[in-house]
Parts: C-alpha cells; structure tokens; sequence
C-alpha cells in the first residue's frame, strides 16, 4: 500500500489544512497526504529539495493548491509547474476560498485541471474535498507496470 | 497518256504483308493483356494479404486493451479496498454505491454493455443492468477464471431469449490486503462487438466494391459466421454453411488455415480470399474481394489492347488504300486536260474565219477582234496605222489603254469593261488616242458587237475603228464660238440690253432680267420707257436724242428703273447705236450697272466722317502732317485744342517741339528726325506743357508719306491727349500694388501664427515701401502696468526705435479718443498748437508728419501703430486706407495669437486635470477591487473554519454537550451559512457597479419566461397566476438584466406566499424615449413612508422570520437599471400588493 502516490496539499491556514486533512480521512484514503505550507515549499517538495530531500522520487498523484499564499501564490506554483517539464503532467486542482472570476480564469489559462471554491457550508466541503481527492487521487490513479 | 490501269491492282506481296502486320499487332495486343493479368493478380493478393494482417493485429490490439482493463480493475487498490468492505457487509449501502458507481464509470468510459460484480459462483452481487443476466457459457468461463485466478473472455454469444451479441470479459478479484491470494469476487465487463469489432471489420482502407471481411469460427460440421456479411442479412451467429463445402473460402480456411484462395464464396460468386487466425481466440478472419472487381481494370486494358490494335490495323489499311486512289485520280486529270486542248483548238479557228469576213465586208475601216477569254485582239493593217504600231506591239487591252489619251484612259477602260462587256451592249463611243509612231493627238470613232457562245457567254467582240480627227476639229471650233458668245453674254456682271428703235426689248441677258425682276416673257413686252420712272422720261429722252442718235453712243450717265415690285432700282448706263448696212440705226444697246449698292456706301461715308469728328473730339485724338518743304505743321481742330491753341495756328516744327516738356524735347527731336530722314515710323507717350502752364500726357504718332520716287515730302501723324488714361493708370498700379501687399500680410499671417512679432515686422516692412515712409512702429498696450510696449518696428538706418522699448502709455495722450476716432493724423507737425507727448517725441526724432492708427478689434484695444515721414506731407485717402487695413490686418494677427495662446493653455490645464482624476479614479478603483478581493477570500475563510470546527465538535464529542448546547451549535451554523450568502450577496452587488457592461440584444419576454418557468418548477404546490405582456427585445447587459428580473419576479413570488392564490402580473409600456417596465403582484405590499428605503444595502422592510433574503437584491436592481440609464420606483399598499417599475431607454442604434 506504501507504493500509492503522495497527494499534495499546499496551503498556509492551518485551519484549512485540518479540515481539509480531516475531509480526507472520511474517504479512508490510502493515500499519504504531504502538506506544503506555501508555495516554496511545493515547489521544494516538487523537486526534492530541502526538507524534501531525503524523499522518495516520485511525483505526487494530485497537487491540491491555494491560491492566496505568502512567498509564492498558488497561481505562481501553478505557472512553474506547467512549465517544468518534469511536472506538468501532475493533475492540480485549485482550492480556494475566491469567487473572482479573474481568478477562475487565470487558472484556466495557467492549466490547473480544475478550480473548486471552498464551500462556507462544512458538510459541502467535506463532500467537496472527498470527491477531488477520489477522482484525482483513485480514480485517475494509472495501474501499476 | 494511256496509262494501263491494271498495273494500279494491289500487288500480291503488299497483301501478304498487310496480313502479316495484322498478326503482329494482334500478338502484341495479346501479350500485353497476359502480363498486365499477371501483375494485377500478384498485386491484389499482396494488398489482401495486408489488409487481413492490418485488421488482425487491430482485433488483437482491442483485445489486449480489453484485458489491460481488467489488469487495472485487479490491481486497483481503493476499488479493491471497496469489494473487499461490500463483500464482508453487503448490507453497507454506502459502500454499494459507491461500487455501483464506480461501474458505471467504467461501464460509461469504455462503452461496455454493462458492468457487474459476481460472487466466485457466477451469480450477480450488483450490475449497473437492472435484471441482468449471465449465460451458461459465462458461467462456465467464471468457474474457469476462478480456478485459473486469470483473466478470461468468452466467445462472443447471445443470451436466451436476448438478440443481443456480446461477449463477456472475466476478472477475479483477490484481497490485495491478504497475501494469500485467494478469489473472492469476479468483475464481469460485458462487451458489445458493436462498439467497435463489427465497425472494424466493416471498415475498410480502400475504396472497393466487393471488398468484405467478416470472422467466423468452427462449430461441430459447421461454419459459423460471427459478424453481419456485407452482402447477407441477419448472419452474426445464425449463419451457418456445412465444412465440407468445397470451394467455400470459409470452409477451406476452417479446414487448412491461413492461406490465399480463389474459390466461390456462399453467394456462390467467384471471389479471392485470403484467411488469417486470430490469436488467443478459435476465430478466422477471412478478407475478400470479387473476383470480377479484381478483374475489372483488366477489362479495361484488354478494350485499350484491342482498340489500339485495330487502330493500328484500319491506320494502315487506310494509308495503302488512299496510295492507290492518288494514282488512279492522276491519270483521269491528264485525259480531261488533253480533251480541252483540242476544244480551245477547234474555237480559234472559228474565229479567225469570222474575222477574215468581217474585214472584207468593212474595207476602208480599221477592223479588230477582241478575244474576252484571253484579253489580246488582232488588228487588220488599218488599224494598225490608225494606231500608227507595228506588229510588235502587245495587242492586249492594256496594249489599248495605253494608246488611249490620258484624259480618256479610265472612261474607257471603264466603259468597256462595264458598258460593253458587263451590261453586254455595243461599243459605240469617239475618242481620244495618242498615235504610238509619232506622238499625234487623234480622234477616233470605235464600234464593236459582242460575240456570245452556245451558253449565252461573251466570248469575243468584234468591231472597226475609223479616224475622225478632221471632222472632230471642224466640230470642236464652231462649238467653241457659241460658246464664247453665251459665256460672255451670261457671265457679264453687269446688265445688257438691246432695244429696238420703237423702245422695245428685243434682247437681255439674265443680269437685266434679275436686276429689274419680270420674267422674260413680261419683259419681251415691255419697252424701256415703260420701266422708267416719269421723272427720268424727259433727261433719257434728251440723252437719246442728242447723243446717242447723233454720234452713235451716250456718256456714261445715271438713272432709274423702277421694278416689278415697284420698287426703284438706281443704274448707270453706256448707250450704243447699231446701224444696218445702209447707215440707218437698227437697235440700241446698252450696258446697264446696278448702282444701288455704291449710292449707299456713298451715304454711309458721309454719315461716318461725321462720326469720326465726334469721336475724335471725345477721344481727344487728332491728326497734324509736317510738310518737309516749308518745315510748318498743320494740326487738326482737335490737335490744336489739346495744345489749347486756336484751329488755325500753324507753327514750325521747332515751334511744335518746344511745346514738349524739356525732358521729352531731345527724344521728339530724335524721333521725328529719323522719320524724316529715314521713314522710321514712331509711337510715343510723352508730356507736353501748354502755354497756361498745364501738364499734358500725349500720344504722337509718325509716319512718313514718300512721293512716286520713293523721296520723303512729308510725314503725319496722330495726336491724342491720355492724361486721364495715364491718370488710371496710375492709380490701378498703386491699387494693385496695394491688393498685392494686403495678400501678403494675409498669407504671412496665415502661415505664422505662432509668432505674431514676425506678422506684424512684415506687414508694417510691406507698408512702409508702399507708402514710402521713414518709420513705422507698433506698439502693444500692458493695460494693468499702465505701460505700452514697442513690439515691431520699420525704420530707415538714422532714426532709432528700439523693439522691447518700455513708454508710459500716458506718451499717447488721449487713448480713448484715439479709439474712438481710430486714427489720428498730423501733417505738418510745427504746426499742432498742443502736441501730445508722443508727438514732441515723433518731433525729436525728426518726423515732421505721421498718422497713429489704433489697433482695435471688436474686444479692446491692443495698441497703437505709427507711421511717420521726415516731411511735412499732405495725406492722401488712399494712404489713409492703407494704413487703416494694415492696422486691422495686424489687430487680427494678434488678436488670433492670443486666443491661441489662450487655448492651448487651457487645453493643457484640462489634459492635467484629466490625467490626476484618471489616476485617482485608477487608484479609487484598484482599492475597491483589493477590497472586494480580500472580503470574497479573506471573509469567508474564517466563517468556513467556523463551520468546520462547529462539524468537528459534533462529530467528535457527540456526547459531550446537552441538548441546549447542539442547539446553540446548530445556530452557529445556521449563522454561518446565513453569513456566506450575506458575503457573496455583497460580492454579487460590487460586481454590478464595478463589471463592465456587455451590450446584446436580448428579447425580454423569452427571459421572463424562462425565469418563470424555474419558479413552476421550485414551487409546484403554489398557485401562481402569471400574466406576462408583449415585452421587447432590448439592447442590454443580459446576465445583469437577468439578475433584474431573477429579484424582481422571486421578491414577487415571495411576498405572495401568504396569498392563496398569489397573482403576478409582468407588464409593459413605452413613450418615445423609455420602455416601462412593470411587475405587479397581489402580495403583502409595504407601507409607503417606507418606499425611499427599498433600494438600499442591507434595508429590508419585513422581518426574517416572515420572509427570508439579505437586503441587497433590490439594491443590486437599483444599481444594474441606473447604469442601463433607467430610473426603478415601487408602489405599494400594505397588505394589498406592490407594483415595481423601471425604464430603459429606447436606443437608436
């Protein structure tokens, strides 16, 4: 079970990092789940760097992205993702708490695989989480060669 | 000639070599079609061969994918996970849905039939089928998988009772979390051939008639087909054929496997085949095509075989066959030529038998036979001398027409040619020849008959030719005569009569008859003393008498006729007797002239010598003439005049000269003398100086006037006073001069509004050469500082005014009075009793006379411009204009400089101004979008983490609260949610005012009624009764206009609810400018004091509890219709409904 593929989540509340973890462990998820604190630190995870260092080299199965961070933005991480070819194929999905249409549609152009506003309501948050994480993270997940 | 046609027969050998060539084009044609056979056999047999490989490795490809599906549904672990949860409490409904979820996923990704779960014993657990079932031939296949724990696929089969042909796809499940791999469960994936087998196999890469491929498989005796055939219905699993059908490609590939075949497939029509095994399965894929297709280019290059072949054959046998016909053709043509020889032969001769008794019958004449068919004639030896040739001369008919005179050549010519020969008549004509031996001129007379063949054709003309020399001369001479008679008698200008002694006209010409206008008969009545008037009788009578009669002719003498018409006729006449033999007068005659055109010219001179006084008078033009003998000169009234001397004075030409004033005399003296002497004409303009003292502008002009010899005896001339001319002259050069400057200024002004100093210097430098002044300045008013300010000035090199010099403006005296009479004018400066300062000023510098202009336009006076000259001078009106149209000329420029100036001071100011508000407005908005960033993210953060908490703790210390405190924690949330709507409310209401406007045309009624629509779908149990009005359609924003009606038409819906049967009534009006919309409902209403506070943020005018929302929908409404440019009121009764109303206005686009 150990050889499933790490969800990352990137976001610097704490506070939404605990309901989102906890969202997660509903569903069961085998899945280790890596929490980044803002966007250097993604991108350090990404490549193996500092704290990341010793880890195993593998891509994540699914980046779960704020947008609002300190240091670097979601859309900054998005954007060097993209454009880093060894990352690109990595399913992102937005998680934010913005409504703003100049968002949605910076992250489409960006690339992101999908844009979901986190819900105020917590039962349609926690639902929220469960299915991103089911379909990105399980669902799409490739068999094993 | 006699040619023997049967050596013309095709010779034996030419046939045989025909034959032979025949044979080898057919041979060729032959050899040519086998090989094409081959070659197109070998090549279809390769492109089968690799079409069966193409389609087997697709067959196999689909299935490795198909099995790769189950390698993934085996190895998943989260779907493992679920199977292994469901199988231990198949009662967990959460669980099972989550299974039947996930099949259908797969189910709907991959286009299965359907997808199942089954227990190790093959029967269903779930499907994403309701009632599906499994056949026994799956369920065998399932106890097969369960034992081998691999993935298995069944043939492709159909269910009783079911058409549908699938085929079923078996994979055992084990519990991943186990090491010991036991199956627990089998995954069964239900394919339909349809998606993609039977389309593959119906497919095909190129085009092709009979091209067909289907698989099929061995069953007992038989062949089974597995797919639908091209050419027969209905045969997937139905047909079937015996194995031991011969030349059936299916049953040998059953029985030998893969192979090429030519045989007859079950239409029982000839076809190729090839078959190829697919492995991992018992089927055989067999492709083919007909064999007629295959054939069918072959047909084509056997008909180009045998049509080129027979093209060949008929090119040749042609060639051969037309050889033979020009032989044949040649021989015939030399026959008929030598038939017509002998014709033309036999024709001569007859002729020239004919011609021999045509000249004996015609001796003394000159005889000729024309042939027309040749153009050549002969000639009987008179005509020759006629003609005066030899027998060498080319008696052709150019061989006459060069004997023909020149004038007579082409009248001929053509005469024969299209008289004679064309119209086929005689030839009868006298003429004119040159005789060839000595050059003479003849007359000759022709005659000639044509001479028809048995068709009626001219073929020759036959005729004599006499001279007629003598007679034509004798002829010509008398008619020459009476012709020299006739002319002279009808080409006399003048009238000619002969009367009878009795006074009767005998005799006039048509002269006489005209001039007096009877006809001739009249005329022949009258005698001459009847056509005269009576005061004429007595004087002609006299003239007869003593003259005419007396010594036989008249003077010239004058008369009158009067004519026909009764009008008179004036004549001079010449009257000659004529007497007979014996001295006794016979007739008169008498030569009469038409003198009425002299008498009027002799009436006109008079009346124009008149004229010419008058005008000479007026033009103050005169003639004089010098006679060079005594040296005097003789003026005219008028010359003298102009000198103002009495008519009558005749003075030297000395005297004359010294009337010249003294810088004309040497050039007059010089003129004159060279007329004189050497007869140079002369036409000058000088000034003379009469003896009061008065100048006078001439013009004289000379010419010399010589006697027979050529000597010089005198010279006159004429003499005119253009004083007044020079006068204008004068002035016109002046005014042009003048319009000329004016333009300039104009233009300078035009061109150089930026630097009005530069106008101004060059307009007052163009004034100052035009009025010959020393000075001009301009100087411009500062009307604060009190102060005037030398802005231009023009002066001559002594005097000096400095530009930028600073005056008091007090120097100017009385400004006010200088603007109100515009100019002010001093010529003679000493002689100003009170000389303002300026003027003393003026005076220093030397100026004795100058006008100070003001510069003033219809807003204030800028300054005052001066022009000055040295000398005291008398100032014309047309110094004066020019002054005063420079000064406005410059006013203007000025004038315009400053308004400029202004402008562009403004303009910059406003640009400033618009930049700092732009910037600001940016910042204003930029903060605003900040804002209502962080209030859509920041905001809501918080709240959600309320939320969460609030879950956690219920979720996690169920127990740890009472009743009232869950109570509380439910509030919390309610709260939460609430505030979340409040937010995005608020987010949707800055969005309005902020977003930009996307202007369509929407049609307003289809909005409203989808709006409408959702609201039956929401409330199905209320009783709404909707009445919508013909709305329009309307340029506008239509998401906005939407949210519009969304708040309008739900707020109706909402405060109708108490209402049993609620009424809504969406309404339209319009005036010239705006559309009236309305929506009116039977609802609660409101109490009007309140209705100012409707559309406000967060103003609600009932409470939560009765009706539910934020405040901010009516106040987004207000905002979305005010910047569409409309207006939105409400009108209301409590308890008794409300109408809302908003306008848009009409756009013209």
């Amino acid at each position: 079970m150990t050889n499933l593929r790490t969800i990352l989540l990137v976001d610097d509340d704490p506070n939404d990092v605990e309901l989102t973890l906890e969202a997660l462990s509903e569903i069961n998820l085998a899945n280790q789940v890596t929490v980044a604190q803002d966007g250097v630190e993604a991108m350090e995870y990404l490549r193996c760097e500092g704290k990341f260092k010793e880890r195993k080299k593998e891509n994540p199965a699914v980046i779960m992205l704020d947008i609002k961070m300190p240091k670097m933005d979601g859309l900054e991480v998005l954007h060097a993702i993209r454009n880093d070819e060894h990352f690109s194929k990595i399913p992102v999905v937005m998680m934010t708490s913005s409504h703003e249409e100049s968002d949605l549609k910076k992250c489409y152009e960006f690339g992101t695989n999908a844009f979901v506003v986190k819900p105020v309501d917590s039962k349609e948050f926690i639902h929220a989480v469960k299915q991103v994480a089911l379909f990105w993270a399980l669902i799409n997940e490739l068999p094993k060669e | 000639m006699n040619t023997d046609l049967s050596s013309r027969r095709v010779p034996r050998a030419l046939s045989v070599s025909i034959i032979a060539v025949i044979c080898a084009i057919l041979c060729g044609g032959y050899y040519f079609y086998r090989y094409q056979k081959v070659n197109l056999t070998e090549a279809k047999r390769n492109e089968l061969s690799a079409i069966a490989d193409l389609k087997r490795s697709q067959i196999v490809d689909w299935r490795n994918e198909r099995m790769k599906d189950g390698v993934i549904i085996q190895n998943n672990p989260l779907i493992n996970y679920t199977i292994q949860s469901f199988l231990q409490s198949p009662a967990d409904v959460r669980t099972k849905n989550d299974i039947l979820m996930w099949l259908n996923v797969r189910k709907s990704t991959y286009r299965y039939l359907s997808a199942m779960l089954c227990d190790t014993s093959g029967k269903i657990l779930l499907s994403t089928e309701q009632n599906d079932s499994i056949s026994l031939n799956t369920q065998c296949a399932v106890h097969d998988a369960v034992l081998s724990r691999s993935i298995l696929f069944t043939d492709l089969h159909q269910i009783a009772g079911s058409t549908v042909i699938h085929l079923d796809i078996i994979i055992p499940v084990f519990d991943l979390r186990k090491s010991k791999k036991n199956v627990t469960a089998v995954v069964l994936l239900r394919v339909d051939p349809e998606t993609y087998l039977y389309p593959l196999l119906k497919s095909w890469p190129i085009p092709g008639n009979s091209f067909e491929s289907f698989i099929l498989r061995r069953d007992g005796d038989s062949v089974l087909y597995l797919s639908e055939l091209r050419h027969k219905k209905n045969t997937a699993l139905r047909f079937r054929l015996a194995v031991t059908e011969e030349h059936l490609p299916a049953a040998v590939a059953v029985r030998t496997g893969e192979r090429y075949y030519e045989g007859i497939d079950y239409r029982g029509i000839s076809v190729v085949s090839v078959t190829r095994m697919i492995p991992g399965t018992s089927w055989y894929l067999i492709v083919k095509m007909d064999a007629d297709e295959l054939f069918a280019p072959l047909q084509r290059e056997l008909q180009i075989a045998i049509f080129f072949s027979l093209l060949l054959i008929i090119s040749f046998v042609s060639t051969v066959g037309f050889i033979l016909r020009s032989q044949r053709a040649e021989y015939y043509r030399s026959q008929y030529h030598f038939e017509l020889q002998r014709k033309q032969a036999e024709e001569s001769l007859r002729q020239s038998e004919q011609f021999l008794k045509e000249t004996q019958k015609i001796a003394g004449l000159g005889s000729y036979v024309l042939n027309l068919s040749t153009g050549r004639w002969t000639s009987s030896s008179m005509l020759d001398d006629i003609f005066g040739i030899d027998e060498t001369y080319p008696r052709t008919v150019e061989g006459w027409a060069s004997l023909l005179h020149p004038e007579w050549r082409e009248t001929m010519t053509n005469y024969l040619t299209n008289d004679v020969v064309g119209r086929r008549g005689r030839f009868d004509k006298e003429y004119k020849i040159i005789r060839k031996n000595d050059g003479a001129e003849r007359w000759v007379h022709g005659l000639g008959k044509l001479d028809f063949d048995e068709n009626n054709q001219p073929t020759a003309m036959i005729g004599t030719i006499s001279d007629i020399t003598g007679r034509k001369i004798a002829e010509n001479a008398l008619e020459l005569s009476e012709k020299k008679y006739r002319t002279l008698h009808e080409s006399m200008i003048d009238g000619f009569v002969s009367v009878g002694m009795d006074g009767r006209l005998i005799e006039f010409n048509e002269v006489y008859r005209t001039m007096l206008g009877y006809s001739e008969a009249e005329l022949m009545q009258l005698s001459y003393i009847d056509i005269t008037p009576q005061q004429w009788h007595e004087y002609e009578t006299g003239i007869v008498e003593h003259q005419v009669l007396k010594r036989g002719y008249s003077d010239l003498y004058q008369k009158e006729y009067r004519r026909k018409d009764g009008t008179i006729v004036p004549v001079e006449l010449h009257t000659v007797l004529i007497r007979d033999d014996l001295g006794n007068p016979q007739f008169m005659w008498a030569i009469v002239r038409d003198i009425t055109e002299h008498k009027r010219s002799e009436e006109k001179m008079k009346e124009s010598h008149a004229l010419l006084k008058i005008a000479e008078r007026k033009a103050k033009l005169g003639g004089w003439s010098v006679n060079l003998e005594d040296n005097l000169c003789y003026w005219s009234e008028e010359v003298a005049a102009i000198h103002e001397m009495p008519f009558g004075f005749v003075p030297r030409v000395e005297e004359g000269i010294n009337f010249y004033a003294p810088e004309w005399r040497e050039k007059i003296t010089r003129v004159f003398t060279d007329c004189a002497e050497k007869g140079i004409s002369y036409d000058e303009e000088m000034e003379i100086i009469t003896p009061t003292g008065k100048k006078v502008w001439v013009q004289t002009i000379g010419e010399a006037v010589r006697n027979d010899k050529g000597k010089i005896i005198k010279v006159h001339g004429a003499f005119q006073d253009i004083s007044i001319r020079k006068k204008e002259e004068e002035s016109l050069q002046l005014h042009s001069l003048r319009l000329k400057n004016m333009i300039q200024i104009d233009k300078s002004i035009l061109l150089a509004l930026e630097s009005p100093e530069e106008i101004v210097y060059a307009a007052i430098k163009q004034m100052r050469s035009l009025l010959q002044c020393q000075r001009v300045s301009v100087g411009i008013f500062n009307l604060e500082k009190k102060e005037m300010m030398i802005y231009a000035a023009v002066v001559e090199n002594e005097m000096v005014v400095q530009t930028g010099k600073v005056l008091p403006e007090s120097i100017y005296g009385d400004i006010d009075l200088l603007r109100k009479n515009k100019m002010e004018i001093i010529e003679d400066e000493s002689k100003v009793p009170s000389p303002s300062s300026v003027n003393m000023m003026l005076q220093a510098e030397g100026l004795q006379s100058f006008i100070n202009v003001a510069l003033v336009s219809e807003l204030e006076m800028y300054g005052v411009m001066n022009i000055g000259w040295v000398e005291p001078k008398i100032i014309t009106v047309n110094e004066r204009d020019i002054a005063g149209e420079v000064a406005s000329q410059i006013t203007i420029a000025i004038e315009k400089a400053r308004l400029l100036k202004e402008t562009k001071r403004y303009a910059a100011e406003l640009e400033a101004r618009v930049i700092q508000r732009t910037v600001q407005l940016e910042e204003a908005n930029k903060e605003l979008e900040a804002f209502s960033y962080s209030v859509s993210h920041d905001l809501r953060a918080p709240l959600r983490h309320v939320g969460g908490y609030v879950n956690l703790l219920s979720k996690y210390f169920p127990d740890a609260l009472p009743e009232q405190g869950k109570h509380y924690l439910s509030s919390i949330t309610d709260s939460v949610q609430q505030m979340g709507t409040l937010i995005d409310d608020l987010l949707q209401f800055s969005r309005t005012s902020r977003s930009e406007m996307k202007m369509v045309k929407v049609d307003m009624r289809e909005m409203v009624a989808d709006i409408v629509q959702s609201y039956h779908q929401e409330c199905p149990k209320r009783s709404i009764e909707w009445t919508i009005g013909p709305l329009p359609a309307i340029v506008c924003d239509s998401p906005m206009m939407k949210l519009v009606w969304t708040n309008l038409l739900s707020n109706a819906v909402k405060f109708t609810k108490p209402r049993e049967n609620a009424r809504i009534e969406i309404g339209i009006a319009d005036n010239t400018a705006e559309y009236i919309f309305s929506v009116r409902d039977n609802g609660v209403g409101f109490d009007m004091r309140y209705a100012d506070k409707l559309f406000g943020v967060f103003q609600r005018l009932h409470s939560k509890s009765e009706f539910e929302g934020t405040g901010i929908g009516l106040a987004n409404v207000h905002r979305i219709v005010l910047r569409h440019g409309g207006r939105i009121w409400a009108e209301a009764e409590l308890n008794n409904g409300a109408t809302f109303s908003f306008t848009l206005p009409k756009r013209k686009d």
